[in-house]
């Protein structure tokens, strides 16, 4: 049963900001200015715009999908990826994954 | 004793009837066989009643019985097992019609394990398409149609186990084998008025039933008593050279009183009834155990880290489905689309939910430590209505805290005791999560708790 999760996401879509920005326009300012790449980079489609290019490849598996479906595709992509954006908080680089789950004594 | 008394009797019982002879296990069957066919399909509870199957088992049962040979506790007993476990020559349905047609040529292990012990299986039974791995928002979410729980069909059973609990519930099994990866058993066991167990991750194996996700999908029972649901889980669990996940572990219960902790603000915008009922439990086991004292779920974005996990496994689990454009065949339309959202999850999403998840199996595991139980209501309301989305209902409880995902994530055992009625003549739940292989101690308690109540005795008027 996963409703728990849509709802999660659910507030994930009500937050207004990208984590994801946020966190890389101020950490590049902190360190030094903006380089070539950067500024290339600010020109890339805006996540919601990418969400919905994926969600659009998304016909390759089923042409039938309508411009509806589409647009929730897209949001459930963009809400994920915010929400992923916040999994990453309280990390630090050698925190190790559990990439086989198993439970010890 | 009459045959409905029979029908809702537990599954220790049945088993002692058998062995004194005072019923035979092809009579039961019978009896089981013709309540699935006349109030399954009201409550949405059965896929494939497996007629021929169950009466050559009960018949082999009663023939071993009179040469003398007895295999276990639940020689005879008829059961039922949700429709994601392989039985050889039936259809395996996965709830989901692309798979309707699905047919194995083997038995899962638990199946197995439990015709080893002289059981006898009567059906497959209903369940949420694909466990609700794509992310349904109703009832309505399977090829059978919406699961109704016997104590009012306008509500849900609960998911995804729908038909075992239901079919528990209604006396047409005599106990039934259902899967969680994050509420699977204890929903159903609550919205039904069963008892349902949750075995610690890797306690049962899980050759032959459908993976959803792979770190987090467990095998266990809804029964009528606690008693039973540590009588059906000892006989299926264990190693399994088919499942490198499965485990050998005893099962302890400590000397002297338990010890139980409340969950601190588990019962936040939970329905009165709900509170009210929880409160009533907590008094009673305070009769066989030491209550007292809160603990505070670790602050955590479970949701957000068990999500990114399913996401991912379950993408990869149904990449044929997702691949193949045949989700649209699904029937919530939340599924006919919710693949493709998984197909999406980014590898660091993933890879850093798993680091998440290590952290909070860490934090989980020290905050029970100290116990050998935490309660809380299994759920904060009673079964949602048949017909409406879920997130369009009981709405002034969501965001409430979520232990069960908080213990599915840990992967530690829980039981969901039926514990009073609420809204529209409803039952709820109490819930008990325990510590690592800790099963036989949550039973124990259970048992404790089901001398001294009745509402796992109540049944419901069927219609």
């Amino acid at each position: 049963m996963t409703h728990n999760r849509r709802r999660f996401l659910g507030g994930a879509l009500a937050a207004s900001t990208s984590l994801v920005m946020v966190s890389v326009a101020s950490a590049v300012s902190e360190v030094e200015p903006p380089t070539k790449d950067v500024a290339e980079a600010a020109t890339l489609p805006s996540p919601n715009a990418a969400a919905h290019e994926l969600a659009l490849s998304m016909r390759r598996f089923d042409p039938t999908l309508t411009d509806k479906q589409i647009g929730e595709i897209a949001k459930s992509i963009g809400g994920s990826w915010k929400a992923g954006a916040k999994l990453h908080k309280g990390l630090s680089n050698g925190d190790l994954p559990s990439p086989e789950f198993e439970i010890g004594e | 004793v009459t045959g409905k008394d029979l029908a809702f009797s537990d599954a220790t019982t049945l088993g002692t009837l058998i062995a004194k002879k005072q019923i035979s296990s092809l009579e039961l069957t019978n009896l089981y066989l013709s309540r699935l066919e006349r109030y399954g399909p009201a409550y949405g509870a059965v896929v494939t009643i497996l007629h021929d199957r169950a009466r050559t088992e009960a018949r082999a049962a009663d023939a071993a019985l009179a040469r003398g040979t007895r295999k276990s506790a639940l020689h005879g007993v008829p059961y039922g097992v949700k429709d994601l476990l392989a039985a050889a020559g039936a259809p395996t349905t996965w709830g989901a019609q692309p798979y309707r047609n699905q047919v194995f040529d083997y038995d899962a292990t638990v199946i197995e394990r439990l015709y080893s012990a002289g059981a006898v299986l009567l059906a497959k039974l209903s369940m949420v398409e694909l466990a609700g791995g794509f992310g349904y928002n109703e009832a309505d979410a399977s090829f059978t149609g919406p699961g109704r729980t016997p104590w009012n069909r306008n509500y849900w059973s609960g998911g995804s186990s729908s038909g075992p609990g239901a079919a528990v519930a209604a006396g047409l099994v005599g106990f039934a084998i259902g899967s969680e990866t994050d509420g699977s058993i204890m929903v159903p066991s609550a919205f039904c008025g069963v008892t349902g167990l949750r075995p610690t991750y890797g306690r049962v194996s899980r050759y032959g039933a459908m993976a959803l996700m792979w770190s987090s999908d467990k095998l266990g029972p809804l029964a009528r008593s606690a008693r039973d649901t540590e009588l059906v889980l000892r006989t299926i669990s264990g190693a399994d050279p088919m499942d490198d996940s499965a485990k050998t572990r005893p099962f302890k219960v400590k000397r002297g009183r338990a010890r139980i902790a409340v969950i601190a603000r588990s019962t936040e915008k939970s329905q009165p009834a709900v509170v009210a009922n929880f409160e009533s439990s907590l008094a009673v086991l305070a009769d066989v155990a030491d209550v007292g004292g809160q603990v505070k779920l670790p602050e955590e974005d479970y949701g957000g880290v068990f999500g990114a996990l399913l996401n991912g496994e379950c993408a990869a689990a149904f990449r044929d489905l997702i691949e193949s454009g045949r989700s649209r065949e699904l029937r919530s339309p939340e599924d006919r689309i919710g693949g493709y959202e998984q197909y999406a999850t980014l590898a660091v999403d993933f890879v850093d939910a798993m680091r998440q998840r290590r952290k909070i199996d860490r934090a989980i595991r020290e905050m029970i430590a100290p116990y050998d139980a935490l309660a809380f209501p299994t759920l904060p309301t009673v079964a949602y209505p048949v017909g409406l989305p879920f997130d369009k209902v009981y709405t002034s409880t969501q965001g409430v805290i979520d232990p069960t995902t908080a213990a599915n994530l840990a992967g530690i055992p829980a039981i969901s005791l039926p514990n009073g009625f609420g809204e529209h003549g409803l039952p709820t739940g109490l819930c008990l999560i325990g510590n690592p292989w800790s099963e036989a101690q949550l039973t124990s308690i259970g048992k404790g708790y089901q001398s001294r109540t009745t509402f796992h005795l109540r049944r419901p008027s069927l219609v």
